[in-house]
């Protein structure tokens, strides 16, 4: 079960994987054995500007979990390791309003997926497709939109 | 892929839980990712569990060190078997700060005790399965006292699942 901030693809291929499967191997057992969720952070909705609001409150969540050390790893990664000790320099001075911009678009689009309702499932499958059993999605703020969010679980429990 | 659905706001009231869980279900969510911020992650599962039929519920996740893994043990016996085996454990060691500072419990390195919390739970869950003598013995937790009395009834169902959560190398190494 991953944390959102460390679940980009490339970390669960490049880090996660070889460590879950260098453990199994201790106990005689493989990768097929497991069942790996993968909490995801996604910007999705019924619409562009669904998907606009969801991004704005990901960036204030992206601020404030990164400025946690432990969760730098796939800023590291990424090419991003300025990211971390800036947001923990903001986090120290109390200037927590200072965080969302600190994750800029190419950082926050290399973080997390971002399309409508209509178009997400084969975004997520593209991201996480054979590298996890399971990916996470919010409930819509709006119970009217549930047959649309239902619609995208449906493609993607089929996939 | 499955598809769960993470509890957008911790703070949600329980009496919300029925109706968030009911709506996950119809939205036909695998399962259910609870958190543990402001309410007991197995309180809140027991909610979901009891107002739905298929919903997989699964903390995401319960902190381990503030508790005994006999009370987790009896926790998650309880809610596998009164949901016919849909409940899945999902267990994080937290930080220093708030198992001391927060839970007023010790602290000692996370990973070799998380190893053995899981094997306590292992064995303790072995001996209420198949009526065995409970006797485990580890660095961090010792178990050899289980009077029938407080033996539950072996489970009808699946034993459940342990997940662990992932970010550093040995924790994700021991999740393998």
């Amino acid at each position: 079960m991953t944390h959102p901030s460390n679940t980009n693809p490339r970390y669960l291929r490049e880090f996660i994987h070889p460590n879950l499967a260098h453990g199994a191997r201790r106990c005689g057992r493989d990768l097929a054995g497991l069942e790996r969720i993968a909490s995801t952070f996604v910007a999705t909705g019924i619409d562009d500007e669904s998907v606009a609001r969801e991004r704005q409150q990901l960036r204030h969540y992206l601020g404030f979990v990164f400025s946690t050390r432990q969760y730098w790893p796939t800023l590291e990664l990424l090419g991003w390791p300025d990211v971390g000790p800036t947001l923990l320099e903001i986090a120290r001075a109390g200037q927590w309003e200072k965080m969302p911009e600190v994750i800029g678009d190419d950082l926050f689009e290399a973080l997390v997926p971002c399309a409508p309702y209509a178009d997400i499932a084969p975004v997520l499958l593209e991201w996480y497709g054979g590298l996890v059993d399971a990916v996470t999605l919010r409930m819509p703020s709006d119970p009217a939109n549930d047959p649309d969010l239902a619609a995208v679980i449906e493609q993607l429990r089929a996939a | 892929m499955q598809v769960y659905a993470s509890v957008e706001d911790p703070r949600m009231p329980l009496d919300q839980v029925q109706d968030f869980a009911q709506r996950a279900e119809r939205c036909r969510f695998t399962g259910l990712l609870i958190p543990e911020s402001i309410h007991d992650s197995f309180m809140t599962s027991l909610l979901a569990l009891e107002h739905t039929t298929e919903l997989r519920v699964v903390t995401s996740v319960a902190l381990a060190f503030p508790r005994s893994p006999m009370i987790v043990a009896y926790s998650t016996w309880d809610l596998q078997a009164m949901s016919g085996g849909r409940f899945g454990l999902g267990l994080g060691s937290q930080v220093k700060g708030n198992i001391t500072g927060r839970f007023s419990t010790a602290w000692t390195a996370p990973v070799p005790r998380m190893r053995d919390y899981v094997a306590s739970l292992r064995a303790i869950w072995h001996s209420w399965q198949h009526g065995a003598a409970l006797d485990f013995e580890s660095p961090s937790y010792s178990f050899d006292r289980m009077q029938p009395f407080f033996a539950p009834d072996p489970l009808d169902c699946a034993l459940p699942q342990i997940f662990l959560g992932g970010v550093n190398r040995n924790m994700t190494r021991l999740a393998g």
